[in-house]
């Protein structure tokens, strides 16, 4: 009766291990950000030693993660709905948990570019600049459209009209933060250096120093 | 007793990793399904989840917070230090549910990965020679004029986040494609003048201490010695 409570008290201590961190991600206990940041960080890394690698795919606004991995020198997402590798073009990837992770979009329906490359756009294109297209001046400067952009040579790309994208982003008062937070950035680094802890000890350091330097110079 | 359930509790937990270190003889599908399991774990710990770039480049996940009343977003550093992000246009989203944030160390910016795709390529364009044309419209008056539209091949890419810049308006430009280069140069010469600062800081203190001992055993040696023995005890019992 005995062994059978030591083997029963055995495997419920080793299924309670074996289930330990999923019981403490799902208790919904409030943990410290130290706490958060290792447990969520070691789940994340395991994610992404079980997929070999990863990449964080944007569609819209919702993301998913796929295996990545390099073949020859060339980056392969595998989707599991379709069940099949595909080839990806660049080769910016970064490093978590010692394997590979990279991030890319749904070109063509990415909230940023949602109707801006379908809509048709009277460019104003006047004349022929050498292979380019020119187009209305704009605040006295002329622009101009590279010819490989247009017609049945942009057929495999996504053409983004960038005074498009910068009207919404402005009307979002994306372009505005961003120069106020470029300011506040370096206004921040312009004071990281007078860190309160570090100043105090360099302080008291240098009227140690002193304090020493005048004895012994002073012949006390 | 106690010892050998604590034992089996530990090889539990460790069995909890085994998974991750034995995938390499599944097939795909199963791989998926382990990841994705691991993969909901971590974002169930986190309650917003922030993907940071550091200065060097590489990459680093944090716990995120919002701060309501700054509007920004931000991560704990240390016990008192907080790094703050400030917001930018269409900068959230979505992984099972919980807000995903990306952010840049070395512009204090969260920012959104196709609108950093598309800087990039921006960058590339005008800084590339083949792309950068400077023509002269008029026959007279030669300009410097940029391409109004990028084009992005429509085969899924991975996003260059390490020179990623910023998309900010200019009269002439409509992106500054410096803005990166300029920030890291005025915070460089920022950190320049501090150190300066830092070192006449360091001196003033020096000096005061060197002053004080120093001048304390001069006097001590010198003619006023009788005084000062007598005045020093007083002016310490009256501090105290």
């Amino acid at each position: 009766m005995n062994i059978i409570i030591q083997v029963m008290v055995f495997v419920a201590a080793f299924v309670i291990g074996v289930m330990f961190i999923p019981a403490l991600a799902y208790s919904g206990i409030k943990f410290k950000l130290p706490m958060k940041k290792m447990l969520g960080g070691l789940c994340f890394t395991l994610g992404n030693m079980s997929n070999g690698g990863s990449a964080l795919y944007q569609e819209g606004n919702k993301y998913r993660m796929m295996p990545l991995h390099k073949r020859g020198d060339v980056w392969h997402i595998y989707d599991k709905n379709l069940k099949e590798w595909f080839s990806l073009m660049g080769n910016h990837t970064s490093v978590i948990g010692n394997r590979p992770f990279g991030i890319l979009y749904d070109k063509l329906n990415s909230e940023p570019f949602i109707n801006l490359e379908v809509k048709s756009i009277d460019l104003g294109v006047t004349e022929t600049k050498g292979s380019h297209f020119l187009t209305k001046p704009r605040a006295g400067i002329p622009g101009f459209v590279p010819a490989h952009y247009m017609g049945d040579k942009a057929k495999d790309k996504t053409i983004i009209a960038l005074d498009r994208l910068l009207d919404r982003l402005h009307a979002a008062g994306g372009t505005t933060q961003l120069g106020q937070a470029f300011n506040k950035a370096i206004q921040k680094h312009s004071v990281k250096n007078f860190d309160q802890g570090y100043m105090t000890i360099l302080c008291i350091a240098c009227l140690m120093l002193g304090c020493a330097a005048g004895y012994l110079v002073m012949g006390g | 007793m106690i010892v050998y359930v604590i034992i089996t509790f530990v090889l539990g937990v460790l069995l909890f990793f085994v998974p991750a270190l034995m995938i390499e003889r599944l097939d795909i599908d199963k791989r998926i399904r382990i990841a994705d399991f691991y993969f909901g774990l971590a974002t169930r710990f986190y309650e917003r989840m922030m993907f940071l770039q550091r200065k060097h480049g590489s990459l680093t996940i944090y716990p995120s917070e919002f701060d309501g009343q700054l509007q920004s977003e931000y991560i704990k550093l240390g016990k008192k230090s907080k790094g703050h992000f400030e917001d930018v246009y269409g900068c959230i989203g979505y992984w099972n549910q919980k807000p995903v944030l990306f952010a840049d160390e070395r512009t204090n910016c969260l920012f959104n990965p196709p609108l950093a795709d598309i800087g990039t390529h921006f960058k590339d364009m005008v800084q590339n020679e083949k792309y950068r044309h400077v023509f002269d419209a008029t026959s007279e008056i030669p300009v410097t004029a940029y391409c109004l539209h990028v084009a992005i091949d429509n085969t899924p890419g991975l996003v260059n986040l390490k020179d990623w810049v910023a998309l900010v308006s200019g009269s002439a430009s409509p992106f500054l494609c410096e803005m990166t280069d300029e920030f890291v140069r005025l915070s460089q010469q920022k950190y320049h003048s501090n150190k300066s600062i830092e070192a006449m800081i360091a001196l003033t203190f020096f000096g005061i201490g060197f002053g004080a001992v120093g001048g304390l055993l001069y006097l001590t040696k010198s003619q006023y010695t009788q005084q000062i023995q007598e005045i020093v005890p007083l002016v310490i019992g009256g501090i105290l």
